[in-house]
């Protein structure tokens, strides 16, 4: 038994230790999150004055006293909110050299700092989608693709474990955002009674015409669409770790979060979940994808 | 050990991911204005939700959703700011003559209310740009929608009026 224990410990330990696992399939996520932070980015500049500046209209919680959480607060001092430029078009280059693969770590770190300081700024119209954005950013300042390139023995074993590491923990970032949204759905009525979707595609905010004319009340697909989706996130963190589920699970996961976009309005949290998927990419794919891109 | 968590990787590494958890909103929720003009006259109730959203089911890739968000954020701050008020004036044992006074003093210094008055200003400024505006009143609305097993009831509505913006006070 005891000799189980140490084989199967020194096989996670060198599944972590021994060479970073999937190096393009990080890659691919890196730079679509760069472009997505981008893009994002670009299409924010027309209203930047309304997110941003002191004439935005927002509200700045500072419930905390440490010297971190100050720093990641920084923009939402009234000394600093004038100079929300500087963050904006911080974001932009540094996302844009990290795309380019140029000053990679300190591009990673500047970039986390950068944008969770505007999000929090304009914290009261963010969404799901862009707290699961700077919780990635986070863990990305980890992952570094090449890590195996280090010449240094130790600097080499450390760099691969903590780019494995942080790998894994993007991709359990998504499971336990699935597992603790079916949780609180159990505890609801309306996910339990089926009636959760009539509800939201009813709602202006999340619907069309179109939507609430000819779905929205259509009991026959709401109800059981509604339990389907309950079921989906409840079965997300263990199918996609069954190979043979894998692929099915991530398919119904992308049709699922377009469906999301297009007639729910919520696009940030539905490119960004599905810039997460790309996480569970398989290496190879990944090769080729990015190859086909031609951002290598 | 929770004290650290809660300083330092909660506000972080939040993961309250609701989703429509428990259950998602029942209703509608919008914002309306109107102004008082210096003839006195009144401007037509104004939802300035409504036109962006349009243009965010038109094109769901441009920044129209930001903006919403704007908005949404501003009447869910304002609905918080309703229950928080009510729970107070509750707690407090106001007297029933004095509550809407007490409402009202209550409200106008919370940075909820400040921030509404920033957003309708700017919406009035904008909307009726060659009008003398005297002040601007509004209000949140909530519908309800029927059950799922009984569509053809109506549907339910709150409405919470919050103190009347004096505009040229707000804006000297």
């Amino acid at each position: 038994m005891k000799t189980a224990i140490t084989k199967y410990v020194n096989r996670v330990e060198t599944l972590f230790t021994d060479k970073v696992n999937q190096p393009f399939t990080i890659l691919l996520f890196k730079k679509a999150v760069y472009l997505y932070i981008i893009l994002n980015n670009m299409i924010s500049l027309p209203i930047a004055r309304q997110i941003w500046s002191s004439e935005a209209n927002m509200i700045h919680y500072y419930p905390q006293d440490n010297l971190a959480i100050k720093l990641l607060n920084l923009l939402s001092r009234p000394e600093v909110n004038n100079y929300y430029w500087y963050f904006v078009i911080g974001q932009f280059i540094c996302a844009a050299l990290a795309l380019f693969g140029y000053l990679k770590r300190l591009m990673g770190v500047l970039l986390y700092f950068i944008s969770v300081n505007l999000y929090y700024n304009a914290g009261l119209m963010q969404n799901g989608g862009t707290n699961l954005l700077v919780i990635t950013l986070f863990y990305m300042i980890f992952m570094n693709e090449a890590a195996g390139q280090q010449p240094n023995h130790r600097i080499r074993s450390f760099d691969i474990t903590i780019t494995n590491f942080a790998f894994f923990a993007a991709k359990m970032q998504v499971c336990l955002l699935y597992f603790v949204s079916a949780v609180y759905k159990l505890y609801g009525y309306h996910w339990m009674d089926g009636s959760a979707l009539y509800y939201v595609l009813n709602i202006d905010e999340y619907s069309t015409n179109w939507i609430r004319k000819n779905i929205a009340n259509a009991d026959w697909l709401t109800i059981p669409v509604t339990y389907f989706t309950l079921a989906f996130q409840i079965v997300f963190p263990v199918t996609v770790w069954i190979k043979k589920l894998k692929p099915l699970t991530l398919w119904i996961g992308v049709a699922f979060h377009v469906l999301i976009i297009f007639m729910m309005g919520l696009t940030d949290f539905g490119l960004i979940m599905l810039i997460m998927y790309l996480l569970f990419a398989n290496n190879v794919k990944s090769k080729m994808a990015l190859n086909a891109l031609k951002i290598i | 050990m929770l004290s650290i968590s809660k300083r330092y990787v909660f506000p972080v590494f939040n993961q309250n991911w609701q989703m429509f958890a428990p259950d998602p909103p029942k209703g509608d929720r919008n914002l309306y204005y109107r102004c008082r003009f210096g003839n006195n006259n009144y401007s037509p109730w104004i939802n300035p939700g409504k036109s962006i959203l349009k243009k965010h089911q038109a094109n769901r890739f441009w920044n129209y959703g930001k903006l919403f968000n704007i908005y949404e954020s501003i009447h869910r701050e304002l609905k918080y700011l309703d229950s928080n008020i009510d729970y107070g004036i509750k707690k407090d044992r106001i007297k029933p003559d004095s509550i809407h006074a007490e409402r009202s003093k209550r409200i106008i210094k919370t940075p909820q209310y400040k921030m509404a008055v920033k957003y309708f200003s700017a919406q009035a400024i904008t909307s009726f740009k060659d009008r003398k505006i005297k002040s601007i009143e509004f209000m949140y609305v909530a519908s309800t929608f029927p059950p799922i097993k009984n569509k053809a009831a109506e549907k339910e509505y709150q409405v919470i009026v919050f103190p009347t913006i004096d505009f040229e006070d707000s804006n000297n």
